[in-house]
């Protein structure tokens, strides 16, 4: 029972990050009605370019250069990629990042290789902050946690309480009235898609050598990113917060306590033997099933409640 | 309505495209390996050392009465499928010996294909030489006249694993945490049946989801810790081998890693040379370059290999394999596999720990095994490709082959 | 008049393939395409009638896959001994159907981006439990079998040797196609059509849109799994693969390819990419880069992909003959030979120079005959100034169209 604290913390953190990769993706489509299926994509250019920059020039340099180009190049996607498709035209929208997905992930090979990079921890912030039932939490995972939860409270505050916040969520439901007002409403589009993909480029940056840089990394978790999304309501921040903890702390307790079939199965019918239709029923168990609740969840929540937990509509 | 017509010219144009490559009077090898896709690397690398160490028999005059070898790479992109539709090509073109290992169920289709194709096409027979073993389905159960293995099986590798940490004084308790698939699933078995013979005892045991789709292995960790194992057996590689170190050591876990693919230059990088010190890994191989037994061929591939490639000699089994198949086709007289394959069993082969042979019951090689540990003051240190990785290896305890040689399991049929 | 001819040719063509095919090697590509046109007709009917995109298509064509492949197992001196190994297709198809109407009690409530999200969620967790089930899907090795496990047709054939095969995938696939084909002119396939156009005013007329969807997923996933068979047959090792996203976004990527409102479409879509997954690798190790562009150029440029290219193309020769624009054709096919030499030279140096190769980083490459060095600067300035030349072509073409 003293490993629960340090479940509960590392649960939060893994959450937290992936509410930083979801935060842009839903404030994207909230406010666009986008759909990118490449937003992971970014994340593993933030990861790669972070790399990068932390090799020539260290990891703080990371911290400030990547996001910036990251979110250069997320307004250079839209443009050229985004905006000559009818805002309605979603499937379009999927196709088209999808393949920009595809073409993200061949590149990245070229430049980086195939296999995983060796993105490190910088040295300032290797070790333990403070030891929980015998376990160390490290440094580099506290900071990842209080700057995902400053990046929470500053979105948040733009959003809610400053002009531009105010703006923008009205470019979602009245863009014309905004344009009337004088908002050139590309620029705003701009700004909103760069802010997105700049998130998810700096969840890159700070979860890649946590992670691990690779490949594929964005294609694995891009069906995670749109569980959170999809079931915390499209466009719900607070939605995408509250499914990304939930799924984070849900995968830490069922990877740290294991109920497994096999009892179950051996009791009603019998032990199995091995290579047989009982023996893989009896395999099943929460470790390994943890991956696919996100999934099991997500199909729940469309069959039910289509427009997620707080989202405003119906997909 | 044109289209149908230039369908059907875009349909028989097809049937230029596929343009034999190999020259006349060789002795044709296909390697089958994921030349694309994310294993590209691996394939690449596997393609190349072949090329290399047939390209070197060739230069001292090949074989027999001055036959050479010809090594061409078919891509699989890591699909069965492709394997299946490669193995079809290498028929097409007359491929001698085909080699392959990376993921054992490639290996199940090319022992297919070549059953199915050696009865079919009688005189145009073709051989399988697997330089790595994954699965009980290679040879512990399927072994064939045409079929040759030169890598220790995971039980082999298991044994040697429990006996070099017993003599280097490691004692459990153990806790497994193996990739849920068809390899990771023989590991844990054969490594809990082995450890429990041996006495080891074993306070956990986790099957996970394999190739990177676990995050996070920090509750891992913390069921580690919870079990009071003082051993992690592991059979992960790739990004989960890097997660699983990472997180050990960012933990302050106090284990021991025992690892079937710690050795691997990619995760060598990622975790670095403190970490891999931290946590104590040891590995079961076939080669330390820092301790190549004075063997001067080793020697003399050991700089050489860096010069031409910029990476250390790290694998020997391939070369292990061609002396093999050298040495096969010379007692044999001839390079055809209906012939050279039954002369395999019982070639001889030398390894930096003594001597080694293929075992004639089921075409399996046996040879002395080394267990490494992580030695960042290492002479040689592992490079790749250009890199340094900074830290090497030193042998903690060589296996002798006699004991490596558990008892086979099944028995070729000679046609 | 043109038409039956032509039809009678290709035909024709198709049948006697394998005698002047040269190699089984191309044999064996021939069935795979004509395997994937099965698919890429099967997921047409989802994706250009229906209006639904889908991520778990492969599970149906995987599902035909493992069915006939367990068949012929079962056959091959076991239980099913004496089954007739051509009809193995129609059971499998059966199994696609049975399947896809599981399925599609779950999905034909929705469309749109909820559709996609279930068919994603549903793919995972197919895959999933696929691997879970070692005894039922194989493992990763899957499951191999002997197509030729006896005689058949009257001892005329064992569909052993690989032309025989071929001619078994052909038949199968020729009459998938006449029945997709008829589909379309079916009440039901127009019906079809119109929920993709206007969903409410189906609804209105009367008409369940659910249902309309349910029996398109389940026709599509009968074809799939016919499909799915047709592939054990030609390639006899079916694995777990099969099910994977990769597979879906394949067939994906031949219906937006050749062009989704089109019948032949699909089948355009099926051979272009055939040969480019054959051929290209052996050339490039960036093919993928290669198809992701030109995917994307499709899907913003020309949405009716290959198919509505040459049609317009077609009839703009056949009525547009006295108002050809020979000026602005040829600057458009200077601009897209200018654009794809710049980025071919740009994206094969970076390849050479990058981390993926081994010996050979930064070698000179050998480009259509030419030898370029990636180390020097030359090469790169000859790649960027045909991009820029490209580009300024099209605006000039765009220029002179708005005038």
């Amino acid at each position: 029972m003293e490993i629960l604290p340090f479940v509960l913390l590392n649960g939060t953190l893994f959450g937290m990050l992936l509410f930083m990769l979801a935060a842009g993706l839903t404030l994207i489509y909230g406010m666009m009605g986008v759909i990118n299926f490449a937003h992971a994509s970014f994340y593993m250019l933030g990861a790669y370019l972070g790399y990068q920059v932390s090799v020539w020039a260290g990891f703080w340099a990371g911290m400030i250069v990547v996001p910036v180009i990251l979110g250069l190049a997320g307004v250079a996607f839209r443009r050229v990629l985004i905006s000559r498709l009818a805002i309605e035209d979603q499937v379009g929208q999927l196709l088209v990042t999808f393949g920009a997905a595809m073409v993200i992930t061949e590149g990245v090979q070229i430049v980086w290789g195939r296999l995983a990079v060796p993105y490190r921890i910088p040295q300032e912030m290797t070790g333990a902050l403070f030891n929980v039932g015998g376990l160390d939490f490290p440094v580099y995972r506290f900071f990842i946690l209080v700057v995902s939860v400053l990046l929470f409270a500053v979105i948040l505050l733009i959003l809610k309480r400053t002009r531009i916040g105010l703006i923008l969520s009205a470019a979602q439901s009245k863009p014309q009235m905004v344009r009337a007002m004088g908002y050139d409403l590309d620029l705003v589009n701009d700004w909103v898609f760069a802010a997105g993909v700049a998130v998810a480029g700096l969840a890159g940056v700070m979860a890649g050598n946590l992670l691990g840089v690779y490949p594929v990394m964005a294609e694995r978790i891009t069906p995670l990113l749109f569980v959170i999304v999809v079931v915390g309501g499209l466009g719900s921040l607070n939605g995408a917060l509250i499914v990304a903890l939930a799924l984070g702390l849900i995968d830490t307790a069922a990877t740290t306590y294991k109920l497994s079939a096999e009892p179950l199965v051996t009791a009603l019918f019998g032990a199995p033997e091995r290579g047989t239709f009982l023996a893989d029923l009896a395999r099943f168990n929460t470790t390994s099933f943890a991956p696919i609740l996100p999934y099991l969840l997500m199909l729940i929540v469309l069959l039910i409640r289509p427009r997620g937990l707080f989202g405003q509509r119906d997909l | 309505m044109k289209i149908k017509s230039l369908l059907a010219l875009a349909l028989a144009s097809t049937t230029a495209l596929a343009a034999p490559a190999f020259a006349e009077g060789t002795i044709k090898i296909a390697v089958i390996e994921p030349l694309s896709g994310p294993l590209a690397a691996n394939g690449g690398d596997i393609l190349e050392r072949f090329q290399f160490l047939f390209g070197r028999v060739n230069d001292a005059g090949g074989v027999l009465d001055g036959q050479k070898f010809e090594v061409i790479g078919l891509d699989n992109g890591w699909d069965v499928e492709k394997t299946a539709q490669q193995m079809q090509r290498a028929a097409d073109e007359g491929v001698d010996y085909v080699i392959n290992g990376i993921g054992p169920q490639h290996a199940t289709a090319i022992t297919n294909f070549i059953r199915k194709h050696n009865r079919r096409k009688e005189g145009e027979e073709m051989a399988f030489l697997a330089h790595t073993a994954g699965d009980n389905e290679i040879t512990p159960k399927n072994c064939d006249y045409y079929q040759a293995v030169f890598d220790p099986t995971v039980e082999m590798k298991l044994n040697a694993l429990i006996l070099g940490m017993q003599e280097m004084g490691i004692e459990g308790p153990v806790f497994t945490i193996n990739p849920d698939f068809s390899f990771g699933q023989t590991v844990d078995a054969s490594f809990k049946e082995l450890a429990g013979e041996a006495g080891i005892e074993i306070v956990g045991s986790e099957m996970i989801a394999p190739f990177g789709q676990v995050q996070d292995f920090t509750p891992l960790v913390a069921r580690i810790k919870a079990s009071g194992a003082k051993v992690v057996m592991t059979g992960n590689f790739g990004p989960d081998l890097i997660r699983l170190l990472n997180a050990s050591v960012d933990s302050g876990l106090d284990v021991r890693f025992a690892t079937l693919y710690g050795p691997d230059p990619s995760t060598m990088a990622a975790v670095g040379a403190d970490k891999f010190e931290a946590a104590g890994v040891i590995a079961p191989f076939e080669y330390d370059e820092n301790d190549t037994g004075g063997v001067p061929v080793l020697e003399e591939l050991n700089s050489t290999y860096r010069d031409v490639a910029k990476t250390s000699w790290g694998i020997d089994r391939y070369r292990m394999m061609v002396d093999g198949l050298v040495g096969a086709i010379e007692a044999a007289g001839s390079a055809e596999p209906s012939v050279a394959m039954g002369s395999i069993g019982g070639v001889k082969l030398t390894t930096a720990g003594g001597e080694g042979f293929v075992r004639a019951e089921d075409n399996q090689m046996i040879i002395p095994y080394f267990i490494i540990g992580v030695d960042k003051a290492a002479p040689a240190t592992v490079l790749y490709k250009g890199d340094d990785i900074g830290f090497g290896w030193r042998t903690e305890k060589i296996i002798p082959a006699e004991t490596m040689a558990l008892e086979p399991t099944c028995e070729i049929e000679k046609p | 008049m043109l038409r039956p001819v032509a039809i009678a040719a290709a035909l024709i063509a198709l049948v006697l393939l394998p005698y002047y095919a040269g190699t089984n090697t191309t044999i064996t590509i021939a069935t795979q395409t004509l395997v994937w046109v099965v698919l890429a007709l099967s997921y047409n009917i989802v994706l250009g009638q229906t209006g639904l995109l889908s991520f778990c298509h492969a599970v149906f064509f995987g599902a035909g896959a493992f069915a006939a492949s367990h068949i012929i197992v079962a056959a091959d001196g076991g239980s099913w001994s004496g089954w007739p190994v051509w009809l193995t297709p129609v059971l499998a198809f059966g199994v696609g159907a049975a399947t896809a109407f599981l399925l599609g009690l779950f999905l034909a409530g929705r469309t749109g981006v909820a559709f996609v999200m279930i068919t994603l969620a549903i793919s995972q967790l197919v895959i999933y439990l696929a691997i879970a089930f070692d005894s039922i899907f194989g493992g990763e090795g899957g499951i191999g079998i002997d197509r030729a496990y006896d005689d058949f047709l009257f001892g005329v054939a064992s569909f052993g040797p690989q032309r025989e095969a071929y001619w078994l995938v052909l038949t199968w696939a020729l009459i998938a196609a006449g029945l997709i084909w008829l589909l379309r002119r079916t009440s039901f396939g127009m019906l079809a059509e119109a929920t993709r156009e206007n969903e409410e005013r189906v609804r209105f007329s009367g008409q369940s849109t659910w249902h309309i969807r349910l029996i398109a997923l389940v026709i599509a996933g009968g074809f799939a799994g016919l499909a799915g068979a047709l592939h054990a047959l030609n390639i006899e090792q079916v694995s777990t693969d099969q099910f994977s996203l990769k597979t879906s976004a394949f067939a994906l990527f031949m219906c937006v390819i050749g062009g989704a409102r089109h019948f032949l479409g699909p089948v355009l879509g099926a051979i272009f990419l055939s040969v480019l997954d054959k051929v290209l690798p052996d050339y490039t190790s960036a093919w993928l880069l290669y198809l992701g562009l030109i995917f994307i150029v499709i899907v913003l440029y020309a949405p009716g992909g290959l198919a509505g290219i040459l049609g317009s193309l077609w009839s703009q020769y056949v009525r547009e003959r006295g108002t050809a624009r020979p000026r602005r054709d040829a600057l458009i096919v200077m601009g897209f030979a200018l654009a794809g030499l710049g980025l071919i030279l740009i994206v094969e140096m970076a390849t050479s120079l990058g981390a993926a190769l081994g010996f050979n980083a930064g070698d000179a490459i050998n480009l259509f005959g030419v030898m370029v060095d990636p180390k020097s600067v030359l090469p790169w300035g000859v790649a960027i100034v045909a991009l820029a030349g490209s580009a300024l072509l099209f605006r000039q073409v765009r220029q002179e169209a708005e005038t």
